[in-house]
């Protein structure tokens, strides 16, 4: 019996042990969930660091759209308050309402407790002055990521002509006042500053992490009374921040332009060196905190209480705080907290600008600008984490006793009382509203992937599941750099007979767009057309509309297109004999032509076009039908082809390498210069023809001209080609939603460049809806284009013009190209590879054109009959 | 009672056997039935359907189509013109090496191992060594100028076949060698003794006894061949591409292509023609090598 007794004692023991050790395995293993704003691609790729070569502890990804901030708001808040939530917290101030609900859920751990236990983590890696604003009461609840520092531009001139030190790095509330004071009285009443800074000013009087505030009082009463003779001495002027040509004009002293970013501060120095010579960074102070610069954390992280896995958030956090996760952060959402990573960065910036050729001549210049960005990171920095709460009733109530309905007194009472009824005001977790749950309802996922820079595809999605309540869209969003993954993920599970509901994609995503359509993966949108009389085929360019009609049967609807077009100057096309009408021009004329150039050229150190020309623009815009889908022949062997390959070989060396073209200049200079005859304009969506008239303008003046390219008959229309095309899968089980989608896709509000709402499209062609293309050209004619910059550059030279409103005499050239416009001569990717193949020999010299030729047709012929 | 005893506990002896190799063949026949027997008949499925999830089943239509292709037609004569002139050439060759192997030379072991070289080399590294040669800049037409024959682009032209074949058998000949070689060896020296006495001169032994005794080698040989012949895609490919000269289009060539396009149909109808075809090829040959067999006993 004792035995017995002993026995089951240590069994109970044993089991015991295992059990905790189990629980503790188990929780160290479990997975973290974090939710992710979906334009925070720095922690998205941290992610998939983090979780790669992983079996156990990964983190789970919820991602919230980018429009959908409430929704992030909303899940997080009441998730947290419901003792829910993602392990892992990522908090950006500037997306939040309201910082002091997180604060009071008290859901924050304190991640001192594991840093402590981490004998390799270091503190003092990271920005001291800026890591500390998460921290209360010894507790540090939140770790900024990345941040900003206010910051203003100015010339040594303007400081020295004002009697400032060009070596006072910070300016306080006084200094400010002094120098607006004599600015005025110098320039008569002219402008101070862009924009006038106002937050920071407060920073010293409220801190919404420890939830105190010192309105009421004499202190800021003082502050009061000398940020209104500063507002009194200024006048703001609202132009492009980034243009620091303002300066030197002595329209403003001062440019308000936060460090968002080590290469965002050198960078407008580099576009628009040429307006100033000597500029001078500088911060300012908050009040009563002379010397001190004022930083903001702009994306913060934190863990959850109860995260069952603290150490792999922990683990995570240290990702996100190395090197290379913070190089890539400071990209994008304002400076690293990590020192080396914000070395490395100052390093690379400074060398790319140094390394190009255009932008700063002066290395001394950009030298004293990067040690004066260098003085102010590493210098006192006061940095708090701001609540937008807090922000808004300050602001109003500074507007209030600014504008005269409020005494200071009045208003720095009100400020007292309502900010500290806003600490004391917000909902506890029990009160935190928590979402009564809906009835249950049945909804409809529509599936659609696309990829990150299909902007148009994401407020599409926004603007239909707004106007749908049954059926949704669940979009799935692929990084550009996934490229090559997501084309064989669509088109393997189109043709295996699965896939997202709804596709759009460039029609050279399919191996043969032709044969995909041909084995029924997509569903035939003619009945879906046909039983809509709301759908008004005729807001669309029938042209390209129907491009995605085969048999009958209408596969794809093009939502995008472009024209290929050249801009020359109207005396480069005289020197070369050449004189377009509204027909346009020929082939043959453009041997002429060639041969004409050739002989004002004969030491070869010109090109006729830029290095976008190739032979498939050329053949695509010819006009030659080569292939003939449904009966499956060819005619690469006919007199036209042939004669194109032979007109190519010429052109080949009047065409230069893209690394030539870059030593050579920028490509506009090129063609004022005649060292380039023609150059490709991008698609002449309304956009972009206003951006080529401004830069064209600048360098031709009225000289210059838009010319589609030349066909192979005499007077015949200029085929399109597309880009962006969307198509129902034929197993979608909701077409009839998917073809609502399909509506909003061709409205437009989608098919402009920017939304009602201001979102941008991003749209790479011209819009297929007519009114769409019409409408913004009109706006773009507006007199009021007239206002910012447009910077000029080819990745290694950057300059930049002014804006200027499209010109009536622009506007009608690319009409006219429009009004001439034919259906695109679609050649599958697989016929383009061989014809790309056959060139090569041809213009090598291993065949002859007629053997090229024949054996262009023969691989086409086989690739249409397999 | 006494029979229960007598057949163990449970199981006889035999069943006992039986279930243990077939524990130890299961992950074999797993594996064998999941990636060999499940997509074999899966793509027999594609065969006589049609459409894309919801497959209608569509007859004869896929085969009809298939004949109906003229590419799948060119792919089809070039690979059985390829056979019927790479078949016999490779197995002469083979078998005079064998022949030459089986004298008592001197440096046996450093032949057979030369002839076997081509086999273990990479596919890729011997395809760079052919293009190296046969390239229009290349060694082939370097030394042909000396003589000042213009350059010939060898590999897009008729003579791709020519060169395709070479190909084949340089690589495929030194196993086959092997095969034949351990067939000779096989053959009684006694039976070569006996015809001398009787007589028998060099080439009535080899005819009367060689390759009489040769025949279960042989046609060995032969079904590898024509099975390697059907697979000379992985050459054809590498030398020229996914769309080569026409005269060595293969129906791998065409295979290949329509797995790029997705056109899974099209696909296992090609694929099941191409069995259909070398099965019916190798069980000629075991008829008459089942025929000679019964001759020789």
């Amino acid at each position: 019996m004792k035995r017995f007794i002993t026995l089951l004692l240590m069994l109970g023991i044993l089991l015991s042990c295992t059990s905790c050790l189990s629980i503790d395995t188990a929780r160290s293993n479990s997975d973290i969930s974090i939710y992710l704003f979906e334009q925070d691609t720095a922690t998205r790729q941290s992610v998939e660091k983090f979780n790669l070569g992983r079996q156990k502890g990964k983190i789970n990804i919820q991602t919230v759209a980018a429009e959908r901030i409430e929704d992030y708001q909303n899940a997080l808040l009441s998730d947290l308050s419901n003792g829910k939530g993602p392990d892992i917290i990522m908090l950006y101030p500037s997306y939040i309402d309201s910082l002091a609900q997180y604060l009071n859920l008290d859901v924050f751990y304190d991640l001192n407790a594991l840093i402590k236990d981490d004998k390799a983590f270091k503190l003092d890696d990271y920005a001291d002055r800026v890591i500390d604003c998460g921290v209360k009461d010894g507790k540090r609840y939140l770790f900024p990521l990345a941040y900003t520092v206010e910051a203003l531009f100015s010339t040594e001139e303007i400081l020295k002509t004002h009697n400032l030190s060009i070596d006072k790095r910070v300016l306080s509330l006084e200094d400010m006042l002094a120098l607006s004071k004599s600015f005025k009285e110098a320039q008569n009443g002219d402008m101070f500053i862009n924009a006038l800074p106002s937050m920071g000013y407060i920073n010293h009087f409220v801190d919404p992490l420890t939830q105190t505030a010192s309105f009421d009082n004499e202190e800021f009463k003082m502050f009061m009374e000398q940020y209104q003779a500063l507002h009194q001495s200024v006048t703001v002027v609202a132009e492009n921040s980034w243009d620091l040509s303002l300066l030197p004009q002595g329209r403003v002293a001062l440019l308000n332009l936060p460090i968002y970013g080590v290469h965002s501060t050198l960078l407008p120095y580099q576009l628009y060196d040429k307006a100033v010579s000597d500029p001078v960074l500088l911060s300012y102070s908050p009040w009563g905190q002379e010397g001190n610069a004022i930083a903001t954390p702009s994306v913060l992280v934190a863990v959850n209480k109860n995260c069952a896995n603290k150490e792999a958030a922990f683990e995570f956090i240290k990702t996100l705080l190395s090197t290379d996760a913070q190089m890539e952060r400071g990209q994008i959402d304002g400076i690293p907290v990590n020192w080396e990573a914000y070395e490395e960065i100052k390093e690379d910036s400074s060398n790319r600008i140094s390394a190009s050729t255009g932008g700063i001549r002066d290395e001394e210049a950009l030298r004293r600008l990067t040690t004066q960005l260098d003085e102010i990171i590493k210098g006192d920095l006061i940095c708090r984490i701001q609540d937008p709460g807090v922000g808004n009733i300050i602001s109003k109530e500074l507007m209030n006793y600014l504008a005269g309905s409020k005494t200071k007194e009045a208003a720095s009472k009100d400020m007292q009382d309502r900010v500290n009824s806003y600490f004391k005001g917000i909902p506890s977790p029990e009160q935190t509203p928590t979402p009564t749950p809906a009835a249950p309802r049945n909804v409809t996922n529509l599936t659609l992937h696309y990829m990150e820079d299909q902007l148009f595809v994401k407020n599409a999605i926004r603007y239909f599941n707004d106007s749908h309540t049954d059926v949704q869209i669940k979009g799935t969003m692929h990084s550009s750099k996934d490229i090559e993954n997501f084309k064989t993920m669509l088109t393997t599970s189109v043709m295996a007979g699965e896939g997202p509901d709804l596709l759009v994609y460039r029609p050279n995503l399919f191996n043969s767009l032709t044969k995909t359509m041909a084995t029924g993966a997509f569903a035939d949108l003619n009945p879906l057309i046909e039983g809509d009389p709301s759908f008004d085929t005729s807001a669309f360019y029938p042209e390209v509309f129907n491009a995605g009609v085969f048999n009958d049967k209408r596969y794809f609807i093009p939502l995008y297109y472009e024209i290929s077009t050249l801009v020359t100057s109207k005396t480069s096309l005289s020197s070369l004999a050449l004189t377009l009408d509204e027909a346009g021009w020929t082939m043959n004329e453009l041997k002429d032509a060639i041969h004409n150039y050739k002989a004002s050229n004969p030491s070869g150190s010109q090109y006729f076009f830029d290095h976008y020309m190739n032979f498939l623009s050329l053949l695509r815009s010819s006009g030659l039908q080569l292939v003939d889908y449904q009966n499956k022949t060819t005619s690469f062997q006919s007199k036209g082809f042939i004669e194109l390959m032979v007109l190519y070989k010429e052109i080949a060396p009047l065409v230069p390498s893209l690394d030539t073209e870059l030593s050579l200049g920028l490509t506009p200079v090129l063609l004022r210069d005649n060292v380039v005859r023609m150059i490709y304009l991008d698609p002449q969506k309304p956009s972009y023809l206003a951006r080529n008239n401004a830069i064209a303008t600048s360098y031709l003046g009225d000289d210059f001209v838009i010319v589609p390219f030349p066909t192979y008959e005499a007077g015949a229309k200029y085929p399109v080609r597309l880009f962006d095309v969307v198509s129902i899968n034929a197993q979608c089980q909701d077409q009839q939603a998917a073809f609502d989608f399909i509506k909003i896709l061709l409205s437009e509000e989608i098919q402009k460049t920017k939304t009602s709402h201001g979102f941008y499209n991003d749209t790479s062609g011209m819009p297929v809806n007519r009114y769409a293309y019409l409408n913004e050209i009109e706006e773009l004619k507006a007199p009021s284009n007239n206002v910012g910059l447009i910077a000029v550059s080819n990745g290694v030279e950057t300059t930049s013009v002014k804006s200027i409103p499209l010109t009536d005499e622009v506007a009608d050239m690319a009409m006219g190209i429009i009004n001439h416009m034919a259906p695109p001569i679609h050649l599958d990717q697989e016929i383009e590879n061989i014809i790309s193949e056959g060139l090569q020999a041809y213009l090598s010299g291993k065949r002859t054109a007629e053997q090229a030729a024949k054996e262009i047709d023969e691989k086409v012929s086989l690739f249409l009959n397999e | 009672m006494k029979k229960q005893h007598s057949h163990g506990p449970f199981l006889k002896l035999k069943t006992k056997e039986a279930l243990a190799g077939l524990g130890f063949a299961l992950p074999s026949l797993a594996g064998f039935g999941l990636f060999f027997v499940v997509p074999f008949f899966l793509s027999l499925y594609y065969c006589f359907t049609e459409g894309i999830g919801d497959m209608r089943f569509v007859g004869l239509k896929n085969f009809q189509s298939l004949f109906q292709s003229s590419s799948f037609r060119l792919a089809l004569k070039n690979t059985l013109r390829f056979t019927v002139l790479s078949l016999p050439l490779i197995f002469i060759v083979s078998l005079s090496f064998a022949l030459i192997l089986n004298t008592k030379m001197k440096g046996l072991p450093f032949f057979r191992s030369l002839f076997i070289l081509p086999l273990v080399i990479p596919v890729a590294s011997v395809i760079l060594v052919w293009q190296i040669v046969f390239h229009d800049k290349g060694f082939l037409n370097t030394v042909l100028s000396f003589w000042g024959i213009p350059a010939i682009d060898w590999l897009n032209s008729e003579n791709a076949l020519a060169i395709l074949i070479m190909l084949y058998i340089w690589k495929n000949c030194g196993y086959n060698m092997i095969l034949l070689l351990a067939g000779l060896n096989n053959i009684p020296k006694e039976y070569y003794e006996s015809a001398r006495i009787d007589g028998a001169g060099s080439l009535l032994c080899f005819w009367k006894i060689t390759l009489p005794y040769l025949a279960p080698s042989g046609f060995f040989v032969l079904v590898i061949s024509i099975i390697n012949a059907f697979k000379v895609f992985r050459e054809s490919y590498q030398l020229a591409g996914n769309y080569p000269h026409q005269s060595i289009y293969m129906l791998q060539n065409f295979m290949n292509n329509n797995f790029h396009n997705l056109s899974l149909q099209r696909l296992s109808t090609a694929a099941l023609l191409m069995l259909i075809i070398i099965g019916l090829l190798v069980s000629f040959l075991f008829r008459i090598e089942a025929r000679m067999r019964r001759n020789l006993s």
